[in-house]
């Protein structure tokens, strides 16, 4: 935080210039929790000389009016700073419509203007961010800002977009979208099948938020990102389990490197001109066309967000993917049957890919859009690796289990118990953050077929690596997971419900059918036995 | 007998002899017992206790006037209250004069003015009570109380007094009482651990300066108070001067704690001799104090690189070598196996303290050849070496084998069964192995 401010406060030159700067602020209890305005006093004193005409002010995101008007007393701000800060909340709140409200008070100054947006909860709920643009373009204000990193192609929102139209714990703001996410698009394909982790939602990309990224670099201003204490600390699997570690695992190339970040970076174009090199880019096009053969052969559950049209791309809502209902029945052979058919499938769409990526890299220099074409290629293979692994468990493991076959020898003990019902299959994920070679020591489903997808994939990995450690892409890879099988099973057999009635303890029935009815049918007639409905 | 008539007055009933108790055990010898009159009263908060609190608490000691002013801040409200702390604020007890001051200064009656900075400006008041006077007014800025709390700052002053009035004068930025602070630092009657805390504040209040008399102080120091420690923490960017005097007290001192913290805080501040010296405190004589420097050493594992590693996996000393072999398995290098293994199985009595350590450390490779040595561990004569065997061993077993469930006890063994029992199950686990590691 303290490096971001002293970026954002300094001047280009040693002399001190004629400024306004605003410091919009997203009151939070996180951001108070930084020890934000400590550090802003220290940037101010240390600062002083360069600040000596400079005039701050404050205003609060959501509020009409500037919370201190510009001034050039330094300890009235802390003062002020201190006093917002305690007042903050958590709350979903549209940035942008502030942007646009304080640029405008800007308007007509004749000083250097700035304003230092400093926002750490949200960013992701955007109304009109074109003419958030077009505002402080035209008020001349230069926006900097301090910003969380979001997600590599954040699929949160767009997941619960169905959630958020029907709930009122989330409370939008009026004409906001949630969007989120470091590009203007989801151009990763997520929701793969056999992963429990969709990793659109858990991979840092090093960059903030696209609106935000936009909003500084539409008016050449800059954006440091803040990242709370202990937030690098490593886990192998966000949701899943790791084989190799007891948690305390030192990964290897998952610490950023600056340089290749800047060369994966996303669009700051305004959306339209990032939709159209989209659309013109080679690799995005094979992404989307694997994405959308995956999602019809039932390997993902989604389909791009972006259809493209010639040399442009429009935006398309998720439509989903063919279901293989592996999870609704103990059909195990079927199963088996219908995951080497949808391993088939991927190897073609595989195929298919590797040839469009390799002409690509013959036209253009690589890029995010590479990155991803690459990533979708590693997702291919895993999944075709979880299919054949699937394959095999149903018609081994799974089979013994259903069956009740194998009987194993102490220290090992049945999975199932005997008074135990199955309910249908289930699923986690073992993570390949220690890579794929150590998974060659482990005993999994599918035998020798297994093992060669395995060696299939150790390479493609090896050189997904040697291409893309230190990135946010390298962490995906590690994040992803082989599946681990399982049946859903518990309990012995369901006690019946007892009827309200007084005869609370005695049992319902004497074990050898049901007692003969008292008093009689209801229509008259003499006492019959039990009905039974027919 | 006035007053006998007032108190039975007030108290009346029955319930209200325990309340008369209650306030008598505020200062009550034994501390547990004035502690749990105090915590009963305040969860309580009878409204028939405020009286007898303001007609006893003249006549108890600093205990029960302490507790008994808590009680009447936190606890109570209204008029009774307001008026009897006039009185307390007016009375000749200078302890409880200032307490009650200080609440209605706080609640906005500047009135209490003189009667507050009087009874803190008092000669016969014992340390003890000076102390909590000072820390009561802690955070109001009136330059009458400053300048009171300032007054504390003389030579010879006594060292908790003198942490009390710097943390005020922290609290509330006090610039005036820094060049009394100067003054006291470098009074001879000043003793080395007031030095080093009047250093540390004026350091931590931006006054560089005396930064090399800090250091000299942090180098010469058996061990760093917590009262130093905190100010230390607060210099914004330590010079390369004070940072240079806690690698020194690193090397000097024995105490584990001092130790650990003056590492961290090195560690933090990405002091450029730290790893010479994290590498020239894991070679100390004392076991405690290596493995300090080495879980510190693993904090940062940019710090170790991977020749360094092996090179320390060759080391002599076990607790090193077992180490390195951790660190390397932690980045997936598992070179480190042989080692590990050959110190888990060494039979001789100087491994015995380490090779638990050499057991888990083997646990840690997922790898089929870890597998039959913990089986031989598991008939070591050490129980908690067996135990920690056939823990690790379920782990191992557990993660090669994630299809399939394992439950040891099964084959009759337990760390601390009878030594056939433990036989029959380790040929049972020893036949499991056998027929499925292929």
């Amino acid at each position: 935080m303290d490096r971001a401010l002293r970026v954002v406060l300094s001047t280009n030159g040693t002399k001190p210039e004629p400024r306004t700067i605003i410091f919009l602020i997203d009151a939070t209890p996180s951001l108070a929790k930084t020890g934000f305005v400590n550090e802003l006093e220290g940037a101010l004193a240390e600062n002083a000389k360069q600040l000596g005409k400079a005039l701050i002010g404050i205003a609060s995101v959501g509020e009409t009016r500037l919370t201190l008007s510009p001034t050039n007393d330094h300890r009235q701000v802390v003062l002020e700073m201190q006093a917002l800060l305690r007042r903050g909340k958590n709350s979903v709140r549209n940035i942008y419509g502030s942007v646009r409200r304080f640029s405008g008070m800007l308007r007509g100054q004749q000083r250097r203007k700035d304003m230092v947006l400093v926002t750490l909860e949200n960013g992701d709920a955007e109304d009109d961010l074109p003419g958030s643009v077009a505002a402080l373009r035209a008020s001349r204000v230069r926006l900097s800002v301090i910003a969380r990193e979001s997600y590599l192609a954040d699929s949160y929102w767009n997941k619960r977009k169905r959630y958020l139209r029907n709930t009122r714990s989330v409370m939008v703001p009026k004409d906001c979208e949630m969007i989120g996410g470091d590009n203007a698009f989801i151009d990763m394909p997520w929701g793969w099948l056999f992963q429990v982790t969709t990793i659109n939602e858990v991979i840092p990309s090093g960059f903030a938020a696209y609106g935000l990224t936009r909003l500084a670099a539409a008016t050449k201003g800059v954006v440091c990102l803040y990242s709370p204490p202990g937030a690098a600390k490593h886990v192998c699997a966000v949701y899943g389990q790791c084989l190799f570690c007891e948690g305390d695992h030192i990964p290897n190339g998952e610490a950023y490197s600056s340089h290749k970040l800047a060369k994966l970076a996303p669009k700051a174009t305004s959306r339209k001109v990032v939709y159209r090199d989209a659309a013109r880019s080679p690799y995005h096009r094979a992404t989307t066309a694997a994405w959308r053969a995956a999602a019809k052969a039932g390997v993902l559950f989604t389909t791009p967000s972006l259809r493209l049209a010639g040399t442009t791309a429009l935006e398309d809502r998720n439509r989903g993917g063919r279901d293989l209902e592996f999870f609704r029945s103990l059909a195990l052979e079927r199963h088996a049957r219908k995951a080497e058919d949808a391993a088939d499938e991927c190897t073609k769409i595989i195929n298919r890919l590797e040839g469009a990526i390799s002409k690509a890299s013959k036209q253009q220099p690589p890029d995010r859009h590479r990155a991803m074409a690459m990533l979708t290629r590693f997702y291919l293979y895993l999944t075709r690796t979880n299919l054949i692994s699937f394959a095999g468990w149903c018609r081994e493991d799974a089979l013994n289990i259903v069956e009740r076959i194998y009987l194993p020898d102490p220290p090992e003990i049945p999975i199932v118990g005997d008074d135990e019902k199955i309910y249908s299959i289930n699923y986690t994920n073992l993570c390949l953050c220690h890579g794929v070679q150590p998974f060659f020591a482990v005993r999994l489903p599918g035998g020798k077929d297994t093992r060669r997808e395995l060696l299939a994939l150790h390479k493609v990995v090896r050189e997904f690596m040697r291409e893309y450690r230190d990135t946010p892409y390298a962490v995906a890879v590690h994040r992803a997971g082989l599946a681990r099988f399982s049946m859903r099973h518990g309990g012995g057999p369901r006690p019946r419900r007892r009827p309200s009635s007084k005869a609370k303890k005695g049992p319902l029935t004497d074990g050898r059918g049901r007692p003969p009815r008292k008093g009689g049918a209801t229509t008259g007639g003499a006492a019959s036995g039990p009905t039974t409905g027919k | 007998m006035r007053h006998v008539w007032s108190i039975l007055l007030i108290v009346g009933t029955a319930p209200a002899q325990d309340l008369f108790q209650l306030v008598a055990d505020l200062d009550h010898k034994d501390r547990k017992k004035s502690a749990a009159a105090y915590r009963a009263l305040a969860k309580d908060k009878p409204k028939r206790a405020l009286q007898l609190l303001f007609l006893q608490l003249p006549k108890h000691g600093f205990t029960g006037q302490n507790y008994g002013m808590l009680l009447l801040e936190k606890t109570y409200t209204g008029k009774v209250r307001r008026k009897g702390l006039g009185k307390f604020a007016k009375s000749d007890s200078r302890f409880l004069a200032a307490c009650s001051a200080t609440i209605l200064f706080r609640e906005g009656n500047s009135k209490v003015l003189p009667q507050l900075v009087g009874a803190m400006r008092a000669q016969k008041v014992s340390v003890t009570e000076r102390i909590t006077m000072v820390k009561r007014v802690q955070g109001i800025t009136n330059p009458e109380v400053l300048a009171a709390i300032r007054e504390n700052l003389t030579p010879g002053v006594n060292r908790r007094l003198l942490t009390a009035v710097l943390d005020s004068m922290w609290r509330t930025q006090d610039s005036q009482g820094i060049g009394i602070v100067e003054k006291l630092l470098r009074h001879r009657k000043t003793t080395v651990s007031a030095q080093g805390l009047c250093a540390a504040y004026l350091v931590a209040r931006g006054g560089h300066v005396h930064g090399p008399a800090l250091a000299k102080i942090l180098a010469d120091a058996q061990a760093i108070s917590t009262s130093i420690r905190t100010y230390v923490e607060r210099i914004r960017r330590p010079t390369h001067v004070v940072l240079d005097g806690l690698t020194a007290h690193v090397r000097k001192t024995k105490k584990i704690l001092s130790m650990r913290w003056a590492l961290d805080f090195l560690r933090k501040n990405h002091h450029r001799n730290l790893l010479p010296l994290l590498r020239e405190t894991t070679l100390r004589k004392n076991e405690t104090i290596a493995r300090t420097a080495l879980a510190i050493l693993a904090q940062n594992p940019e710090d170790l690189p991977p020749k360094d590693l092996r090179k320390m996996l060759a080391s002599e000393k076990p607790i090193v070598a077992l180490f390195a072999a951790k660190q390397l398995r932690r980045r997936d290098d598992l070179s480190g196996f042989p080692r590990a293994l050959e110190l888990a199985k060494r039979e001789d009595k100087d491994m015995d303290k380490y090779r638990v350590e050499a057991v888990k450390v083997l646990g840690g490779y997922r790898e089929d050849r870890a597998v039959q040595p913990l089986i031989d561990l598991l008939k070591n004569k050490n129980a908690s070496v067996r135990s920690t065997a056939v823990k690790q061993l379920n782990y191992v077993l557990a993660d090669l084998f994630p299809y399939r469930r394992f439950d040891f006890s099964k084959t009759g063994y337990t760390a601390t069964g009878s030594a056939m029992k433990r036989r029959a199950g380790i040929e049972t686990i020893q036949k499991w192995w056998d027929d499925n590691k292929d």
